[in-house]
């Protein structure tokens, strides 16, 4: 069997959902009434009422980012919309373990829910101090809190106030300093209002991260904009058409300056998929063999090349993708679980896997599901490790 | 400052109006009914699949050579069903836990 009992899976795509103390708990007094806090709403149909975050007088009615945009309305309240309506494994991080060793996985990057996957929640709100006072309770809260639970078992994702590009920086600093392991940024900055990859405005966070050795994680959807051809066509094309967001930030970053100025950036693009991956660099390699000499960009380096240098493509199930997975590049491909969303495998993700990678060579498993997120994340096997089955072990 | 009015606060809000950003259409969670039933089924599944071994183990159509190996596949099946009962209990206990906002 390709996926031996002493592999790890390491998902490098999990969420969690905040508890209703993250900020509460941590915020300076003079913005704790303006910080996020849970507030509760009557629902329409009675019962238990809703809990919502309220954040500088606005409300944000996902406290799990159970969608509720584009649902029929008589659809809408079958989504947790309380804490005790939802999976303790999804705001406790010692839940969240047990459910791991029932899923067979051991270690999980976890994205925010209410900050959003990149923290642009707190790019709203009219004071600015008291966003960039959430941003740093967040990650404090990550850190200590969440990974602390288990060092061993958690990879420490941070996000960053980035409205102001000097104060990333000192997030960045700070951060690594206390053991983060990946930047939270956008797939495209533009959509948000923010300078695009192609300004230079972006250079001291890249430059940061380079040297903090934090590679950039880049969930699909945090740039704000999803794929709707049709404004009345169904949910279904938008959800087919997920990746394409991936699709799109890989090919900015490639014709962009950002690798060339930053040669130890790394990039994980989050839940994008790879069978789309081999077509999208045989094209942007044919555009810039025919195309580079009359634009503004690099003329020495291939787009396909700066992938392999630079970028991880991640997966949950993607049968073409494997199948073509060394066009893809077996050092460029990381698993995904998903939990706690509904596009997981829980709790058979150890089995899917199994599954899934019943034809591929035991090498090459072990890097697409450990190897090479350990390499990445710079998050080394330790003794307190499990066995690799979890409970199973 | 960020309150509602009372008024406000306390009426019922539509669907429409609760409307916000979010990330992702498609990210839903796992409600705990969907999880109760993935769990319901797995168990049942590890029972069937260990109740199968166990009658094939004493069918006396196992080769000796090959017993060894089928009882421990049904030991684990038996371990798996009793792991996912045990989840299920778990959550459901671990919800009367919940956080509450201070």
């Amino acid at each position: 069997m390709p996926l031996q009992d002493d592999m790890h899976l390491i998902s490098v795509d999990d969420h969690l959902i905040e508890h209703p103390n993250v900020w509460v708990d941590r915020l300076p007094e003079k913005y704790r009434e303006l910080g996020p806090r849970i507030v509760d709403v009557p629902r329409e149909k009675g019962g238990p009422p809703s809990q919502v975050w309220e954040y500088q007088g606005k409300r944000y009615p996902q406290i799990g980012l159970n969608a509720v945009a584009g649902k029929d309305p008589k659809d809408w309240g079958i989504d947790p919309a309380r804490f005790d309506e939802m999976l303790p494994g999804c705001y406790d991080p010692v839940e969240r373990l047990k459910d791991m060793d029932l899923d067979g996985v051991e270690a999980a990057l976890c994205f925010p829910s209410f900050p959003r996957f990149a923290g642009t929640v707190f790019l709203e709100g009219a004071d600015r101090g008291a966003a960039l006072a959430c941003v740093k309770a967040y990650n404090d809260f990550l850190i200590d809190e969440w990974a602390g639970a288990a060092p061993a078992r958690y990879i420490p994702l941070a996000v960053l106030p980035l409205w102001d590009v000097e104060e990333c920086v000192r997030e960045i600093e700070r951060t690594a300093a206390k053991g983060v392991r990946t930047i939270a940024f956008p797939e495209n900055p533009a959509p948000l209002g923010l300078p695009s990859i192609h300004t230079e405005h972006w250079d001291p966070l890249f430059s940061a991260a380079e040297a903090a050795g934090t590679p950039l994680s880049m969930h699909f959807g945090t740039s704000g904009v999803s794929p709707k051809p049709s404004p009345d066509g169904p949910m279904a094309v938008s959800i087919t058409l997920f990746g394409c967001n991936s699709m799109y930030a890989l090919t900015d970053l490639l014709f962009s300056p950002v690798f060339h100025r930053h040669p130890n950036l790394r990039i994980s693009l989050a839940e994008g998929g790879i069978g789309w991956v081999p077509y999208m660099l045989e094209r942007a390699d044919y555009v810039w063999e025919r195309h580079r000499w009359y634009q503004n960009i690099v003329h020495d380096a291939r787009p396909s090349d700066l992938f392999q240098k630079h970028v991880y493509a991640c997966f949950i199930e993607d049968v073409h993708g494997l199948e073509n997975r060394h066009a893809v590049g077996i050092d460029n491909i990381l698993w995904e679980c998903d939990y706690p969303h509904s596009d997981s495998n829980w709790p058979n993700s150890r089995k899917v896997a199994e599954e899934v990678f019943a034809k591929i060579p035991d090498d090459e498993v072990y890097k697409i599901v450990e190897g090479n997120a350990r390499a990445l994340f710079h998050f080394p096997r330790t003794e307190e490790s499990t066995g690799g089955l979890g409970s199973r072990a | 400052m960020t309150s509602l009015p009372e008024e406000e606060s306390r009426a019922p809000h539509g669907p429409s109006e609760m409307l916000g950003d979010s990330d992702w259409d498609d990210e839903d969670l796992l409600t705990i009914a969907e999880a109760s039933e993935r769990l319901a089924q797995e168990v049942a599944r590890s029972r069937t699949r260990a109740r199968m071994l166990h009658d094939l183990l004493e069918s006396g159509d196992v080769l000796d050579g090959d017993r060894a190996g089928l009882v421990a596949q049904a030991e684990a099946e038996t371990a798996r069903a009793d792991e996912l009962a045990a989840a299920a209990e778990r959550i459901r206990a671990g919800r009367a836990n919940a956080p509450v906002p201070r």
